[in-house]
């Protein structure tokens, strides 16, 4: 009837796994083409389908011996324990290819969470491919994770640890083709070791974060750049005064394919220098997203040189916490000429900028009516007035923030009431916890 | 057909830029000339539309089945025979959003049907030897029993977790908009 094959499968994809059961009872080439899909990529967009579907596992034998990949991240869901439980009996032994969910789609206490993902790796028979997606690691699920004797492929792993390092270094040493890496721990946490067997080890690695001030030194950080810089698309440091360091900021003329720079400020202790900030705007790579939380060096001049440079490439900017920004230099850098402005701006953080006024957000509507999805303007000097042209002009805006701590804004409840209700009809999430009210 | 409405077929596009400016006809010897009718009418009403991206494959939202919208659903409203043919003509000249209409038109039709249903509606000779049929009748001995109460009660309680896990969802997603970004 429909041939190639891939016309089957492409309408098969449409199916839930029931249909799919009958569809693999009406002849041999609907069967293939059915049971491939659903051993191999089960429809699994819900949390009622994945129910349906681990149901159908423990019906049948058949499907249960022949399932050999999950992608739990498609679903959109939260997802319990019981799932997993039922994941870990119906599925996880046969599986070689497993990617986990997001973290937070995992609705418990972390030590709850942390040993259900425990249980699911400790229930892996076959496991060779494991994409961890979002999720954080807890000690004893990485423990397992590190102890899996067939896996050989692992991707994103997030993992935090506590003093631990000698683990992660073994667990980087196994895992060479590793190419998304995520490590956060406790301000003592003892980080060069494991920097230098990223250095030694990864052959893949091309996105790198690290946590919260974590004990780098600068010469295992320069020496991370030097050697991985030129392949790396991601690097994120937070409050990591090591990756602060000249060298680093030299270093990162090598990363050319740079595309997400994220360095952030856990405190104002260890903010990037005025000049380290000037050194970032003559190295720096054309990146997408910027994140320079509470970089409280950051001034206008260095905004002006920072946009003249990303200015074509730059869709997300994060100055959260950049206290000395100028109202002037915001309204450039938004509403400038061309070729100094961000023209391809979507996602933008202003949170705790205290020049952020009305004037700015006028700009903002003026300039990415159309394009602007993400804004965070909490703890700012916005006014209803400034908040309505916003969300009048701005009809993509999917994600808004008014979120204030330890003070009152002069936007009026009633007016975030009104406007945010009323708002584009494309707004995803609005959040306006103010703590003032 | 303007080029604009050419363009909409990639098989078209690339061979309108291989051979340049030109008068001479594009031959498409695997699409009659009923069907061709039926795939301009198409790339007209969408000739405005975005042109589907190479990651559109990894939005699940694109797999949904049922947001056909009433112009699409009434264009789609053929025959069996018309509708493979405009699915096989859609995948030969590369019209991804035609091919989707019509995969998910087929779906549709294929969803809550039993397996003779299924062969009846799309005329598919059953190709099991009995043997064959006995086998998988035993693997899936459970098919086609009806939902009892425990899964319907079953069912009433995820949908209700469900609403509570939703509920229980805010707060995450601030943190993870910029986390995932950096």
């Amino acid at each position: 009837m429909l041939h190639p094959p891939e016309l089957l499968l492409a309408i098969f994809v449409q199916l839930n796994a029931e249909s799919l059961l009958a569809s693999s009872l009406v002849s041999h080439s609907w069967r293939e083409s059915a049971l491939h899909i659903l051993v191999s990529n089960p429809p699994l967009r819900s949390r009622m389908a994945l129910v349906g579907y681990l149901d159908m596992l423990s019906r049948h034998l058949y499907l249960r011996d022949s399932v050999n990949q999950l992608d739990l991240d498609r679903i959109g869901d939260p997802l319990g324990i019981s799932e997993f439980q039922r994941i870990a009996e119906f599925a996880m032994p046969r599986l070689r290819k497993l990617t986990l969910p997001r973290q937070y789609r995992l609705l418990s206490a972390f030590t709850e969470r942390d040993s259900t993902v425990q249980s699911l790796l400790a229930s892996a028979e076959r496991l060779e491919s494991l994409d961890c997606a979002s999720y954080a690691f807890g000690e004893d699920s990485f423990r397992t994770l590190n102890d899996l004797p067939t896996v050989t492929s692992l991707t994103r792993v997030f993992i935090s640890t506590r003093r631990d390092s000698e683990l992660l270094c073994k667990f980087i040493e196994r895992h060479p083709k590793i190419v998304k890496l995520g490590v956060d721990g406790f301000p003592d946490t003892y980080g060069d070791d494991v920097l230098l067997a990223l250095c030694q080890y990864s052959t893949e690695l091309h996105d790198f974060s690290v946590g919260h001030s974590w004990n780098v030194s600068p010469d295992a950080a320069v020496e991370f750049i030097g050697k991985r810089g030129p392949s790396m698309t991601g690097l994120s440091a937070r409050a990591t005064p090591g990756f602060f360091s000249l060298g680093v900021l030299q270093g990162l003329s090598q990363a050319t394919r740079l595309q997400c720079l994220s360095l952030c400020c856990g405190s104002t202790v260890y903010a990037l220098s005025s000049d380290s900030l000037r050194l970032l705007c003559r190295t720096i790579s054309p990146v997408r997203v910027l994140v320079l939380q509470r970089q409280v060096h950051l001034d206008g001049d260095i905004l002006t040189r920072l946009c003249e440079r990303l200015a074509p490439t730059l869709v997300g900017l994060d100055v959260s916490g950049c206290v000395l920004l100028p109202e002037e230099s915001l309204l450039d850098a938004f509403g400038g000429e061309e070729g100094t402005r961000l023209e391809r701006l979507e996602q933008l953080n202003l949170c705790d900028v205290p020049t952020v006024t009305d004037k700015v957000l006028n700009t903002l509507a003026t300039h990415f009516a159309t394009t602007l999805t993400c804004l965070d303007v909490g703890t700012t000097q916005i006014t209803d007035q400034g908040l309505h042209n916003l969300v009048e002009e701005c009809t993509d805006l999917q994600w808004l923030s008014f979120f204030t701590v330890g003070m009152e804004m002069p936007l009026t409840r009633e007016a975030v009431k009104r406007k945010g209700i009323h708002v584009a009809e494309s707004l995803f999430w609005i959040d306006w916890r103010l703590v003032g009210w | 057909v303007d080029k604009e409405v050419a363009d909409r077929s990639v098989l078209l596009k690339n061979m309108l830029e291989d051979v340049g400016e030109s008068d001479k006809p594009i031959p498409l010897p695997n699409v009659t000339g009923k069907v061709l009718k039926k795939v301009i009418t198409y790339c007209e009403h969408h000739r405005n539309d975005p042109l589907p991206q190479p990651d559109d494959d990894l939005d699940d939202t694109k797999r949904r089945s049922d947001d056909i919208d009433d112009w699409d659903a009434d264009f789609i409203k053929v025959d069996n025979d018309q509708l493979f043919e405009l699915i096989l003509a859609a995948n030969y000249m590369d019209i991804k959003p035609l091919l989707d209409l019509g995969c998910k038109t087929v779906a549709n039709m294929i969803k809550g049907k039993t397996p003779e249903q299924i062969r009846e509606m799309f005329n598919i000779e059953n190709d099991f030897t009995p043997e064959e049929e006995e086998q998988i009748r035993k693997e899936n001995e459970y098919v086609s029993l009806p939902l009892d109460d425990s899964m319907m009660l079953g069912g009433i309680a995820c949908l209700l977790y469900y609403s509570l896990c939703i509920a229980n969802q805010s707060g995450c997603q601030h943190y993870h908009r910029w986390a995932s970004e950096s």
